[in-house]
């Protein structure tokens, strides 16, 4: 097992309270995780996003590679810049690898996030072997996305339960529906 | 037999960019944190609650 070195990576950390967004950044730069970046709430991490878009050199990095976002934030909270991220036109990539961090962990919750493309889930309070975890599934067990009619993010299915049935699809990277993306 | 409701279903795969950039080019299998950085990290993270008491906003 080879040991991972972080100084590569740039981190978005968008959080409304000064004192979790500090220690996040803390504990992240302790992961040695090369940029580490941060806004106050979901609208200035969208404008940021636009902004390493347009003007790389004056948001100080050219593409962010993780997300780690607070759901509870005024004016847009974590949930809307997620949508906005997954879905909108202007996102400069909708298959980056989204963190939901909460103080709520309800079933209800999760599933909501989980539709609307969240990648992991991270609950409040965390120990920094939480956050390990959550960044290396994001790196070992990259997900495929799927786009349907109402969804687009991660696939939802993790389980790999066996099917009995007969008519099996069987989706391979060469597969009609299947499209490889680069970059 | 009635027909099956037809849904439109894209996948995307991707290369494993950021497996690239934290294990080098070519990188296999599972890789781990280093035991120094993460022990320093989780020391890092500790000293918070001692620095800040738990009730305060955010926490």
């Amino acid at each position: 097992m080879a040991d991972y070195n972080f100084e590569r990576f740039a981190v978005l950390v968008v959080e409304d309270s000064a004192f979790m967004r500090t220690m996040m950044l803390n504990a992240l730069k302790s992961l040695r995780i090369g940029v580490t970046k941060t806004c106050n709430d979901g609208g200035e991490a969208i404008e940021f996003m636009q902004l390493m878009q347009s003007d790389p050199m004056k948001a100080g990095v050219q593409k962010i590679d993780i997300i780690m976002s607070n759901w509870a934030m005024s004016p847009v909270d974590g949930m809307m810049f997620l949508r906005w991220v997954r879905r909108h036109k202007d996102s400069p990539d909708r298959f980056i690898p989204f963190l939901m961090i909460t103080g709520y962990s309800a079933e209800s919750r999760i599933h909501e996030a989980r539709d609307l493309g969240v990648t992991e889930f991270l609950c409040k309070p965390f120990a920094i072997k939480a956050i390990c975890e959550k960044v290396l599934a994001v790196v070992d067990r990259p997900r495929q996305f799927v786009h349907t009619r109402d969804y687009f993010g991660p696939d939802r299915r993790r389980n790999k339960l066996e099917f009995e049935g007969p008519e099996r699809r069987k989706l391979t990277d060469d597969s009609a529906v299947v499209e490889i993306v680069r970059g | 037999m009635a027909d099956k409701p037809k849904i439109q279903v894209r996948f995307y795969r991707f290369q494993n960019r950021l497996k690239e950039k934290a294990g080098g080019a070519g990188a296999q299998g599972t890789g781990s944190i280093p035991e120094d950085v993460l022990a320093q990290a989780t020391e890092a993270l500790e000293r918070w609650p001692r620095i800040i008491p738990i009730g305060w906003p955010g926490c």
